[in-house]
């Protein structure tokens, strides 16, 4: 369960309005961590340029950062994008970061009309050094699940050369494009949604043309023997060019009444340094105690920089992964914003048209993101 | 035997005449200042293999084409390159080709060969065209050697050559910053497409 905080229509409004507004002005005389693999476009082939992460994600290098303001955000000051704007010079081996999200979320379907606030992640991050060897690490609330403190990533990664790296800890596996959307289907519709980080052994060859990951999953020590998911991933993708990304992963999940494989290509297209597509699309076969099942998923995000840090998109997503029960299909597009004002600030909006078996029409659903990173 | 001596002149004179037009459509004159083209780089960035490219303004100068090669030179406006994000232009032309001091990047090709097919044929094409120059960076003279793409469509041609160089040839220090650290080969290539004047 998330930590919901349940407003009446109108108060929603209001209070989406004003957290709006508080950003934009914030932002303004103000003077991050997510992936964003779309960066791609930009000639970033490889996620270790902004991140420490093989895979992407997480606690940012300090090229990340200065990146946050060159390439991500409207506005910025030198050294804005720093860890807590630079007020605290932290050593050569010391790496810091964090993430503060709410969501928005807004519901309208003939069973329910309500939009509620989402405190989704506040946590931090920090990364230590030493030679080849990163020590990397989160610490921050748990808003699921069994409430608490909660580490979500935590692993030791070696990099013997550029190209090579070993990392063992928790971490999500190499799957797919690594979107910080976690409620698309091709994520949550697979199982791994926020906080569904395993722990891992990865090998990552990251080459200036090639990317490849091999991935052993052992699943997760604190989950019950039957949700207990071991396995395997692996993960391959070409640099086309300067802008084009195209790969397939595979994976192979086995619990105690369960076995699973989903298979996929998906692409970073970036057709100009404004105009790309994200694109992913899997097929999962899964045998279970009670029979077999297959079916599909997939996800695409259309997208253009109007100008730099403002986005527009278009997302498309379904989610159809029983095809013998039509009561598993269910699908929807939608139109989306992404603002990136300043460094350390991300807004994101997205009302989709969602068709669902429950409904027989089409039903609204929308969400705004707040996103903070120190 | 009058008539024979005539024919013979007659000949001689349309020798000459051919001599002499072959010998003036042979050399051809391209001014590079009023044509359409451009320079870029490609760099890479490690680790990471980052990508970078940059790209710049036409060439400027002026070149004499003949079945000896090529002579003149051309230059390049340096303050010109962008490479899509501002902090790193500014780094690159300021810390490390330091275009106050070295505004223009200079290209003299010093061996070419062209083969008879570019004067005989007013449609063609010639690929991997190997040639030698001399470049003019940062202060600093280097030979470099390039291949060359050239395309002539009746009275206009268009040329692209690729060349690499190395940084500290031309005494530029290596770029780095803030643990991304740029290659010290870079892939250039210029390309122009200009209208030659046969020289009379």
């Amino acid at each position: 369960m998330i930590h919901i905080f349940r407003f009446s229509k109108y108060e929603s409004f209001i209070v989406t309005i004003l957290v709006v507004f508080f950003i934009v002005v914030v932002s303004f005389f103000s003077n991050a961590v997510f992936a964003y693999p779309e960066n791609v476009r930009h000639g970033y082939v490889n996620c270790t340029s902004c991140h420490v992460s093989p895979t992407g994600g997480g606690i940012l290098t300090p090229y990340g950062r200065d990146l946050s303001r060159e390439v991500l955000s409207t506005w910025g000051k030198e050294g804005e994008g720093e860890f807590l704007y630079g007020i605290i010079k932290l050593p050569d081996w010391l790496l810091m970061g964090g993430d503060a999200r709410t969501l928005y979320l807004y519901r309208d379907n003939p069973s329910v009309q309500e939009g509620m606030w989402l405190w989704m992640q506040s946590d931090v991050e920090a990364s230590l050094s030493f030679k080849n060897l990163w020590f990397v690490g989160t610490f921050g609330k748990n808003y699921s699940g069994s409430r608490g403190i909660i580490s979500r990533r935590h692993y030791i990664n070696w990099r013997p050369r550029e190209e090579l790296s070993f990392r063992g800890g928790r971490f999500y596996p190499a799957f797919g494009i690594n979107t910080p959307d976690h409620i698309i289907p091709t994520k949550r519709g697979l199982g791994w949604d926020q906080g569904d980080e395993t722990y891992n052994m990865e090998v990552g060859w990251l080459g200036e043309s090639f990317n490849f990951y091999a991935t052993g999953i052992f699943g997760r020590p604190d989950f019950s023997p039957s949700k207990q998911e071991k396995g395997i991933s692996l993960l391959g993708a070409l640099n086309l060019g300067e802008r084009f990304k195209i790969g397939g992963s595979y994976y192979y999940g086995h619990k105690s009444n369960e076995d699973r494989h989903i298979l996929g290509p998906f692409g970073i297209l970036g057709f100009t340094s404004h105009f790309f597509l994200l694109s992913e699309f899997d097929w999962q076969w899964k045998d279970t105690t009670t029979g077999s099942q297959s079916g599909f998923v997939h996800y695409e995000r259309l997208n253009y920089e109007i100008f730099q840090g403002l986005h527009l998109y278009l997302n498309h997503e379904q989610s159809y992964l029983n095809l013998n029960s039509s009561s598993s299909n269910q699908y929807s597009f939608g139109l989306g914003m992404q603002f990136f004002p300043r460094p350390h600030f991300e807004l994101n909006l997205l009302w989709q048209k969602q068709k669902t078996p429950t409904y027989d029409d089409f039903v609204d659903f929308a969400w705004v993101l707040l996103h903070f990173y120190l | 035997m009058k008539w024979i001596k005539s024919h013979i002149a007659i000949m001689v004179f349309t020798l000459f005449i051919q001599v002499y037009a072959t010998t003036e459509s042979r050399t051809w004159e391209l001014n590079l200042n009023e044509t359409s083209g451009s320079v870029q780089f490609l760099a890479v960035g490690r680790p990471s293999f980052l990508k970078i490219r940059g790209h710049g303004e036409a060439l400027e100068g002026a070149l004499v084409v003949t079945q000896s090669g090529i002579s003149g030179s051309v230059s390049f406006n340096l303050d010109s390159l962008d490479t899509g994000i501002n902090l790193r232009n500014e780094h690159m032309k300021h810390k490390y080709l330091e275009i106050h001091k070295f505004p223009k990047a200079e290209l003299k090709i010093i061996k070419i060969s062209l083969p008879d097919t570019l004067w005989t044929d007013i449609s063609t094409s010639l690929e991997n065209v190997p040639y030698e120059g001399t470049l003019s960076l940062h202060g600093n003279q280097k030979k470099i050697d390039g291949l060359a793409r050239i395309k002539r469509e009746e009275n206009d041609l268009n040329i692209t050559s690729q060349f690499k160089i190395k940084l500290k040839d031309f005494g530029i220090e290596t770029p780095s910053f803030k643990g991304i650290t740029v290659s010290e080969d870079v892939d250039v290539s210029v390309s122009f497409k200009t209208p030659f004047q046969i020289k009379k």
